[in-house]
């Protein structure tokens, strides 16, 4: 879920942005340290490709659809820190051409959406044993770790109450994790019979 | 395929056009923290008197840019379906009063109104080039140039997976559906990876070698 602009107050607002900004810097510096010259354009395609996931509707049957976030998907695919500024970059085009979120709710939909995807989720999926487990349980703690976070933003700028707010997050948001999960299990196991060799390519 | 349809408007002629991008960029951000980081911090009377005034600009700048107003309105309502959510819900908890209701949805609509504003007045290109100047990683701003050069193939791509599924499946459901899809989300990712190899090659006999200062 991408925060609009106007429901973050102030400090919510300027704290998420520092965080984000902080782990998209040192993402930057570690991959501008070890990128090969035939990463650069990948990771652009790839960025114009988590753009184009956000934006199709995934269909879940009876009739409804979830967009993915595609942060467990990268990062599983290239590595979290390359993921981390994908996502981010996908994000903010989401802002700026397609109106999905806003300029000052920025960092906190980075934080929710690409920080929790790429490190929470790709350390659950490597931490856990039997990767197929993994994958779905990485995106099922993803969705509810971003839906609890979002809560607490909109908790802390008096936009929501904070105990049937979390309830709800949780169970929409955490249903659309583990579908989340489930579908990157299926586009990973099909990158693996298809082409196995781009996976784990970058950090 | 229509080649720019991401901003499609920002190429259009109009005194707001020519200016340059900074210009318009430190504007849409000073007006965003003034209904953003100011509003909050003022009495209702003032939030509104703001309000009000900021709306008034951003539709004479509308109507100075030659930008359909349609395009500007229809576009602005996509963030409807979540403030309305959002202030219904503290209204009726006893959170909100009406006005404080009224001010949110106005700040969200405004809020999107001006990035709108600015993304059809302002060739995408031109925005990377400015935050280039304003300091930005380079790598960023070249995978921001990639992303947005490259979108409508993959676009073409996932139009074409789409024929190529509804071609063979007249009917898909439940637990198929989901796994094609899946698949085909997979196929697209295999093409970027496919495409970003041939732009690759066509970088290196131009003399690219990774070098990004």
């Amino acid at each position: 879920m991408h925060i609009p602009d106007g429901f973050l107050n102030p400090a919510v607002s300027v704290s998420t942005t520092a965080i984000s900004a902080a782990i998209l810097a040192g993402s930057l510096r570690k991959v501008n340290q070890q990128v090969e010259p035939q990463q650069i354009p990948l990771m652009g395609v790839l960025a114009s490709f988590v753009f184009l996931i956000q934006l199709f509707s995934f269909p879940v049957g009876a009739g409804t659809s979830v967009h993915l976030s595609g942060a467990l998907l990268i990062s599983i695919i290239l590595g979290p820190l390359s993921g981390f500024i994908i996502i981010t970059i996908a994000l903010i085009a989401m802002a700026l051409l397609f109106q999905h979120g806003g300029i000052f709710s920025l960092g906190a939909n980075a934080l929710n959406i690409a920080g929790v995807g790429c490190f929470l989720g790709y350390g659950t999926y490597r931490l856990i044993p039997g990767d197929r487990v993994s994958i779905v349980i990485a995106g099922l703690i993803t969705g509810l770790v971003s839906s609890a976070l979002l809560a607490l933003e909109l908790y802390a700028s008096d936009m929501l109450d904070l105990s049937a707010g979390l309830l709800s997050m949780l169970s929409i948001y955490g249903s659309a994790g583990l579908i989340e999960g489930l579908a990157t299990l299926m586009i990973v196991l099909f990158i693996r019979k298809v082409k196995p060799e781009i996976m784990g390519s970058m950090v | 395929m229509n080649h720019a349809f991401l901003d499609r408007y920002a190429t259009l002629e109009s005194p707001l056009h020519r200016l340059p991008a900074s210009i318009k960029m430190l504007f849409t951000l000073s007006a965003l923290g003034l209904l953003l980081l100011v509003v909050p911090f003022v009495s209702h009377t003032w939030g509104w008197v703001l309000i009000i005034t900021y709306a008034g600009l951003m539709s004479l700048l509308a109507i100075i840019s030659r930008v359909p107003l349609t395009f500007l309105l229809t576009r602005s309502t996509l963030v409807l379906p979540f403030s309305v959510l959002i202030v219904v819900v503290n209204y009726f908890s006893g959170n909100f009063s009406f006005n404080q209701m009224l001010i949110t949805v106005s700040k969200s609509l405004l809020s999107i109104f001006a990035i709108l504003l600015l993304i059809s007045t302002t060739p995408f290109n031109s925005i990377l080039k400015q935050l280039s100047r304003w300091g930005a990683s380079r790598l960023m701003i070249i995978i921001f140039s990639f992303m947005y050069r490259y979108f409508f193939l993959l676009v073409g791509e996932i139009e074409s997976l789409e024929k190529a599924v509804a071609m063979r499946h007249s009917s898909l459901s439940g637990w198929k559906r989901f796994k094609t899809y899946a698949n085909m989300v997979g196929m697209l990712m295999i093409r970027s990876f496919d495409r970003a190899e041939r732009v690759y090659q066509a970088m290196q006999m131009r003399g690219f070698t990774g070098d990004l200062s």
